[in-house]
């Protein structure tokens, strides 16, 4: 994986951290990076989109934490080699993960003078949606 | 199973959060530390100073030289107050004056945004370099042509200027002056307790750099008086070298400072200058 695959949005008003957490875990869970494939070192992401060491560490040791990354001492950091993440992720997890989603996007929202009660209606609408069309 | 009631159940409980003092105390050390790291930084920073002065100088002088310029030389303060009261001068000397203080607000942010896009490098573990600095500018030129447009009539907007729209603009292409200054307001948000604490912090430090300069050239003043003229004199070059070193210095300072927050605002983690990337990872 390159780093110029990470596309950072400076002006979107969401942590840049928070960014790459999203980014890397959107990858890893669609599958776009396969288990045991290496990602940027800190060093890499730091120099090519000029942030700071200690945003690109934060992301990686929440990634970390979440269980989709691994590191290997002297190797670097490599998608965490299980068969398939997701499986492997506990419902406290998964909640962490819907709970970062979510506030981003309240946050993306409120840039657009969106409230929180819209983007919840709107979910709600969209979630009645795909119940009727799978249905 | 995940359902809305678990999610905030589930959620991670919230880091023990730090006390704003402590933080900006911390940012403060980090931005003395930058300050003093790089020399590039303060040749900028004296740059950027000296051609603020400059510009002032342009600006004062274009009022006391067009009425010799129009052949109707003035030197009291009545004869300047008839001559401005002619209504072709008023006109002309209005548009001479923002015409300067276009170029003047342009060219200052300009070397501002040069300064404080290397000061976000040192402050990321790099080396500050002029020429990419400039770059950097020179890829903001329309944005800082807007932004210059919408603050020359308004003095006091450099500070605005200084304080949260250019450490925002290093990173933001945008065109539009006013988008610039909302999400440069809406940055500030997510730190005014910082912010405020910082600029208080920022005050009492400089306040003592100028203590320690002036009591300084005070006392070379009293040896001066009691030496001969040339020794007088290298004193005196002395205490105005030593003081335009700490003005540089003061503004470095603060400019690293801001610069300090504005990546904790937008990044959402307080930067390090000391975090070494190879040892992170």
């Amino acid at each position: 994986m390159n780093v110029s695959e990470l596309t950072l949005n400076f002006s979107s008003g969401v942590p840049i951290y928070r960014q790459i957490v999203q980014l890397l875990s959107g990858k890893i869970l669609s599958g776009a990076l396969s288990p045991g494939e290496k990602i940027p070192s800190i060093r890499d992401v730091t120099a090519e989109l000029n942030v700071n060491p200690n945003t690109v560490a934060k992301a990686y040791r929440e990634l970390e934490l979440a269980g989709l990354i691994e590191t290997r001492r002297g190797m670097g950091c490599f998608v965490a080699e299980h068969d398939d993440a997701r499986h492997t992720l506990t419902d406290e997890e998964k909640q962490r993960h819907l709970d970062t989603l979510f506030s981003s996007l309240v946050t993306s929202a409120g840039m657009f003078g969106i409230s929180e009660q819209d983007v919840s209606d709107y979910l709600t609408a969209k979630h009645s949606a795909i119940a009727k069309n799978n249905k | 199973m995940i359902t809305s009631d678990t999610m905030t159940a589930g959620a991670p409980a919230p880091a023990k959060s730090e006390s704003s003092v402590a933080s900006v105390r911390r940012m403060l050390k980090n931005s003395l530390l930058i300050s003093v790291r790089d020399s590039v930084l303060l040749n900028l920073a004296s740059v950027n100073l000296l051609l603020q002065v400059f510009y002032i100088g342009l600006f004062l002088g274009s009022f006391f030289l067009y009425p010799a310029l129009m052949g109707q030389p003035c030197r009291t303060h009545e004869e300047f107050n008839a001559f401005y009261n002619q209504q072709e001068h008023k006109v002309i000397l209005l548009a001479v004056a923002l015409t300067i203080q276009f170029f003047g607000t342009f060219i200052s942010n300009y070397l501002l945004l040069t300064l404080d896009s290397e000061i976000i490098r040192v402050w990321n573990g790099q080396k500050a370099e002029f020429k990419r600095g400039w770059r950097t500018a020179a890829s903001h030129f329309w944005s800082l042509v807007t932004w210059s447009l919408l603050i020359t009539p308004v003095n006091i907007m450099w500070v605005v200027s200084m304080c949260i729209v250019i450490p925002v603009l290093t990173r933001d292409k945008t065109v539009n002056p006013f988008k610039m200054l909302w999400r440069s307001v809406l940055l500030l948000l997510k730190i005014w307790k910082e912010f405020l604490l910082g600029i208080v912090g920022m005050l009492v430090i400089v306040y003592w750099v100028f203590c320690l300069v002036f009591g300084s050239n005070a006392i070379f003043r009293a040896i001066s008086s009691q030496c001969p003229p040339l020794i007088a004199w290298i004193l005196l070059s002395i205490c105005i070298s030593l003081s335009l070193v700490a003005l540089c210095f003061c503004y470095l300072f603060c400019n690293c400072y801001l610069c300090g927050q504005y990546i904790k605002a937008s990044e959402g983690v307080e930067p390090d200058p000391e975090a070494d990337a190879a040892e992170l990872a």
